[in-house]
């Protein structure tokens, strides 16, 4: 399943997707989603497979250096959505 | 059949996502999906047998019960939203099943797609 988490981790809906996410979901952290990716918040679920989508760390003044999961391009998140027929956002 | 599970997570009196995460799971009939609502974090207030928020002048929610008996849309609610926000009771003109964050992790599995709201 993709998961996709658009708020930070101010957001109970987001926290509780990340929660009910198992191993082999996969989650993209898009919009404020970002905030994750630079926060000890995402730990927990640095067993997951996720990425952030570069365009919004860019927007938001970040590089790939501050974030602690990988990135990933438009074209990148269409694979996902093509791999994942089933989705949570 | 396709299946799609909205969840609510904000409370009502205040904000349209309840009665929305009703209206569009009733949509769904149209489109030969099967839907089913799930209420967690303070959304779960929708069901209390006790909330009204017409009391204090806004939309009410209750409207909907009787297109939930006439569809028969399944209305899921989390058992730890429940005692984190302190329900007692719920409305029984909701058919509501309560289920556990665990039974939640199997149910969104059984779903094509899960939208919050």
């Amino acid at each position: 399943m993709l998961v996709l988490i658009k708020y930070g981790f101010e957001n109970l809906a987001e926290r509780w997707k990340l929660e009910v996410s198992g191993e082999n979901d996969t989650i993209v952290l898009i919009q404020n989603g970002i905030f994750w990716a630079i926060s000890q918040e995402i730990d927990p679920y640095l067993n997951r497979k996720i990425f952030a989508l570069e365009p919004d760390m860019e927007a938001r003044g970040y590089s790939k250096e501050d974030l602690k999961v990988p990135v990933i391009d438009y074209a990148g998140l269409v694979d996902l959505i093509e791999a994942n027929p089933r989705s949570m956002g | 059949m396709r299946k799609i599970l909205f969840v609510v997570y904000h409370a009502p009196c205040g904000t349209i996502w309840p009665n929305e995460g009703f209206r569009t799971a009733f949509g769904m009939y149209g489109e030969d999906i099967e839907p089913e609502v799930l209420f967690i974090e303070q959304g779960v207030i929708s069901v209390a047998k006790e909330t009204e928020c017409s009391k204090i002048g806004l939309f009410p929610l209750k409207m909907v019960q009787k297109y939930i008996k006439r569809y028969g849309t399944a209305v899921l609610v989390e058992k730890e939203s429940l005692n984190k926000y302190k329900v007692k009771e719920l409305d029984e003109n909701f058919p509501t099943e309560v289920i556990s964050r665990e039974q939640i992790k199997e149910k969104i599995r059984q779903n094509d797609f899960v939208i919050f709201m």
